[in-house]
């Protein structure tokens, strides 16, 4: 995987600069000459400039979930781009929206991506990152991934910053012809997380994925499927130099329940799981304007064992998903516009080993409990209009959020709709390309539920699932802007720098904020 | 272009039957024991009146669960399937003749787990009289 992407980013690198070789006179300084070097200069800067019009336009963005299948990757773009840049990011809050994420966040990463058409209708792509840094006043986590392995996180109500690095590799390559087109593509990604005061988590997470994907003709579009497969891991330990007197750590189970016959300082666990997706696809055949559809399933299905106990499978978490796609591009004379309309519906099974009594240092599994559900609706529509420099972009959706587990009783719903518009505005030339977006939007709550048997759960957990589910129900107004620039130098290679910033307040008066700067190349 | 929309209907419809499965397990039989439970007296005791609330600790979750509602010394109770440990609170004991005499007294239960995880289970307490 590393050397995928390292030989894209070679080759990138060698495509320029065997044009560039041949574009440079070997005799003098003639005048012809130097201004066919000028000529093929500006004709460089403009498809840099043209390429990344293409690579970050609305439409590009709106019909991303048919660039999964990777034999419909291989023609969607038609021009090459490569970037890398560096960058800084920072989050604060002033109330943690979820106390397991923190209430900020400071990284630095470096990320590295690039597009490139081969002959005979091939393409490569390939991207590599790195990001370091800190999160804020994590309580309720000790596990890494909390997404992916949620329910069953390893927990404590002590906390504090959580240090994290995250190496990301993947790849593909794909290859279009008259009626058909294949590809594969493949990634990696690795992260480290832990902490160095009491209680002291280090978790290491692996996560592989391939997929394969084709298509056929199917008149003017291309039809399409795609199957991945994906393998996950994650070891965490946790460790206390001074153990006495704390309580240790929580194996949660959902909501305010836990597994509190394994309570305490011996932490060390393993989540270990994998799945697959299957995707049909549909998009035009020309990569240009049309109808693109997208239909998905995704399962996984992840155990964790705690390894302290003589690898005791103690929970497994299936997570699903069923998304659908549909996305409409068009230009009519100088207004290009596209609508699209994407649907998931997420949802996770939780099940819990019954242990049987330790004889000889093994825990028997006697039976096994699906005590834990998640489903989460999302329906989102968005459009964009835009005429000349100027680009319109409204948007709308429903979340729809149900959490229960069984016993004892338990349930947090939450229904959510929100809308808001972005303004975007986009001027280039030969040697410069410059985008400005300011937009905003309201997060309101429909309604809200959450029943809780208080006398049956531990109060330090009643006090975080009712953090979290006080947050969860306020609405919420965010305002955001963001810039980028690009400048070319010389020979199809530029410069950029981009910046983002959002805003958001919540109906109880608290501030939420997030802001990005990064600095790159791009040829 | 109809066939492929019409395959693509067929094939959401398919994935969410197949993710609907994935909700929580609505089917308490699936989750829940009916336990009945007989408490014995030790022997050569006759048992004539037990009164004690008896207490079925979650063995993995410590979740409590309390009844006093025996009759005759049987006890009906739905629960969560698991391993449990079973006890007597504070203060419960039995009336019983031993020797032509009548007497009260408190009593224990051994405290090694039970398995509870069967859709019906039976299950035989010995009291021990406290001394």
């Amino acid at each position: 995987m590393r050397h995928t992407t390292t030989a894209t980013i070679l080759l990138a690198a060698c495509l320029s600069l065997q044009a560039g070789a041949a574009a440079t006179p070997c005799t003098g300084p003639l005048g012809p000459a130097r201004d066919t070097v000028a000529a093929e200069d500006l004709r460089r800067g403009a498809a840099l400039i043209s390429a990344i019009e293409e690579h970050l336009s609305p439409a590009a963005d709106m019909t991303a979930a048919v660039r999964r299948n990777p034999a419909l990757h291989a023609g969607a773009f038609a021009g090459d781009l490569t970037q890398a840049s560096v960058g800084f990011a920072l989050r604060s809050e002033e109330v943690a929206e979820r106390m397991a994420a923190g209430d900020g966040e400071v990284s630095g990463s470096f990320a590295a991506e690039s597009y490139r058409r081969l002959r005979h209708g091939g393409a490569v792509w390939g991207e590599a990152g790195y990001s370091r840094g800190t999160v804020r006043n994590v309580v309720w986590r000790s596990s890494a991934d909390y997404d992916v392995v949620f329910p069953y996180i390893t927990a404590d109500s002590i906390g504090g910053d959580l240090f994290s690095e995250e190496y990301t590799f993947g790849g593909g390559y794909g290859r279009r012809g008259r009626r058909a087109a294949w590809g594969i593509e493949g990634g990696v990604r690795a992260l480290h997380e832990w902490r160095t005061v009491d209680p002291r988590p280090r978790s290491i997470a692996i996560d592989l994925d391939f997929r394969a994907g084709a298509a056929l003709r199917a008149g003017r579009y291309m039809a399409g499927a795609s199957f991945a497969a994906k393998v996950y891991k994650q070891t965490g330990d946790v460790d206390f130099y001074n153990p006495l007197g704390v309580k240790g750590e929580y194996h949660l189970s959902g909501l305010g329940a836990h597994f509190a016959r394994f309570t305490g300082v011996d932490a060390g666990s393993l989540y270990r799981g994998g799945g697959y997706a299957a995707m049909l696809t549909l998009a035009p055949a020309d990569a240009g304007e049309g109808l693109y559809l997208s239909l998905e399933y995704v399962r996984q299905r992840v155990e964790k064992i705690l390894v302290a106990y003589n690898n005791l499978p103690l929970q497994r978490i299936v997570p699903q998903s069923v998304s659908f796609g549909a996305a409409w591009t068009a230009r009519n004379g100088a207004v290009r516009w596209g609508a699209a309309l994407r649907a998931q519906y997420d949802s996770r099974a939780g099940t819990e080993s019954v242990v049987g009594e330790k004889i000889s240092n093994i825990y028997a599994v006697l039976a096994h409990l699906k005590m834990y559900g998640y489903s989460l609706a999302t329906v989102r529509a968005e459009a964009f209009a835009g005429r000349g420099a100027w680009c319109l972009m409204p948007w709308a959706e429903y979340r729809g959020m149900d959490e229960e587990y069984v016993y004892p009783a338990q349930s947090r719903r939450t229904d959510r709709v929100a809308g808001g518009a972005d303004m975007v505005f986009t001027r280039g030339s030969e040697r410069m390309w410059l985008r400005l977006s300011a937009g905003g939007g309201y997060d309101a709550v429909l309604q809200g539920s959450l029943a809780l048997p208080v006398a049956d759960i531990e109060a330090a957990i009643v006090e975080m699932v009712r953090h979290d589910f006080a947050r969860m129900s306020l609405g919420a107004a965010e305002a955001h802007v963001s810039l980028r620039a690009d400048r070319v130098l010389r020979r199809g290679v530029g410069i950029f720098a981009a910046g983002c910033y959002s805003l958001r307040r919540w109906n109880d008066g608290t501030l939420s904020h997030a802001a990005a700067l990064s600095v790159g190349i791009a040829f | 272009m109809k066939r492929i929309l019409k395959a693509m209907n067929m094939a959401l419809a398919l994935a969410v039957a197949l993710a609907a499965p994935s909700c929580v397990g609505k089917d308490d039989e699936e989750l829940f024991t009916q336990v009945e439970v007989t408490v014995c007296p030790p022997e050569g005791v006759v048992m004539e009146r037990f009164q004690a609330t008896m207490v079925f600790e979650n063995v993995n979750t410590r979740q409590r669960t309390s009844t006093s509602d025996f009759t005759e010394g049987v006890l009906d109770i739905r629960l969560l399937r698991g391993l449990y440990r079973l006890s007597i609170a504070e203060g419960g004991g039995m009336t019983y003749t031993e020797d032509g005499t009548t007497r009260f007294g408190y009593v224990t239960v051994d405290s090694s787990p039970v398995d509870l995880t069967a859709e019906n289970a039976r299950v035989d307490v010995s009291l021990i009289l406290k001394k």
